[in-house]
């Protein structure tokens, strides 16, 4: 029972899972910090009026730091959230449809996130 | 073998669906931890809203803080708070599993409750802070 790896590699059920570890792990890693730093921002931003939140969001190292939670919490909620479907759909159409509608929601809500912090940076 | 009938009631092996299995502290943090992920998926939504809000202008941002300063805005953001965190700490006992450490049973069982403790705590501790600053 002696299968060589190069021949076995990206035969398991979704094709690409030792990646899919990978980077699901990599990006949880960053997030321990970055969701600290998330928590303080929102305590910086409660209560905040409009010029206040503006002049928080606006400033250079918070937007980059919100541009950096957006991308890597972006991609950490589609590559954990593309297992559910995984998980439960046996039937290939629901199972495709449900991974297509993960990627379009996550791809749709970071572009408005980016948006609207950079609208906020560069002061449009 | 002969009387198991192999087109119509055929034998079943037990899964989560109809609870065959007692429930059991792995199973429960598993579930959690997925059903708190996608609460933190819901919350990206949340926070596109405001930051929109505030790219739009004054009066889109004062709705925006009005709705999240209130007590059922206030309410969300304590459930999003401890969403996070309960998911924030399974994320961590999983980095402790891949090094790997901890993973004897009477550890392993230790970890599920420290997180799940420590996900309450820490929900606690950032809304005292969250008050004190305010």
């Amino acid at each position: 029972m002696k299968t060589s790896t190069k021949i076995i590699r990206g035969l398991g059920e979704t094709h690409h899972g030792t990646e899919h570890h990978w980077m699901i792990r990599l990006t949880a890693f960053a997030l321990v910090f970055l969701t600290i730093g998330f928590v303080i921002f929102v305590m910086a931003a409660a209560g905040s009026d409009y010029e206040q939140a503006r002049a928080l969001v606006g400033h250079p190292l918070v937007a980059i730091f919100l541009l950096l939670v957006i991308a890597v919490s972006g991609y950490h909620a589609y590559l954990g959230a593309i297992t559910i479907p995984e998980d439960y759909f046996q039937n290939q159409l629901y199972r495709t449809l449900s991974k297509i509608l993960n990627s379009f929601a996550a791809i749709v809500v970071c572009a408005a996130l980016f948006f609207a912090v950079l609208k906020v940076a560069f002061g449009g | 073998m002969t009387d198991v009938d192999l087109k119509g009631k055929r034998p079943t092996s037990p899964h989560v669906q109809n609870f065959a299995y007692k429930i059991t502290l792995s199973m429960a943090t598993s579930i959690s931890h997925r059903v708190t992920g996608v609460g933190a998926y819901i919350g990206l939504f949340f926070l596109a809203y405001w930051l929109i809000a505030l790219a739009i202008g004054p009066e889109a941002f004062e709705t925006a803080q009005t709705l999240w300063g209130s007590i059922l805005g206030r309410f969300v953001l304590f459930c999003f708070t401890w969403s996070l965190m309960h998911h924030m700490l399974g994320g961590i006992r999983h980095f402790l599993w891949d090094i790997p450490v901890m993973i004897e049973k009477p550890q392993i069982e230790f970890l599920y409750r420290a997180t799940i403790l420590g996900g309450f705590l820490l929900t606690v501790v950032i809304w005292i802070i969250g008050y004190a600053v305010m």
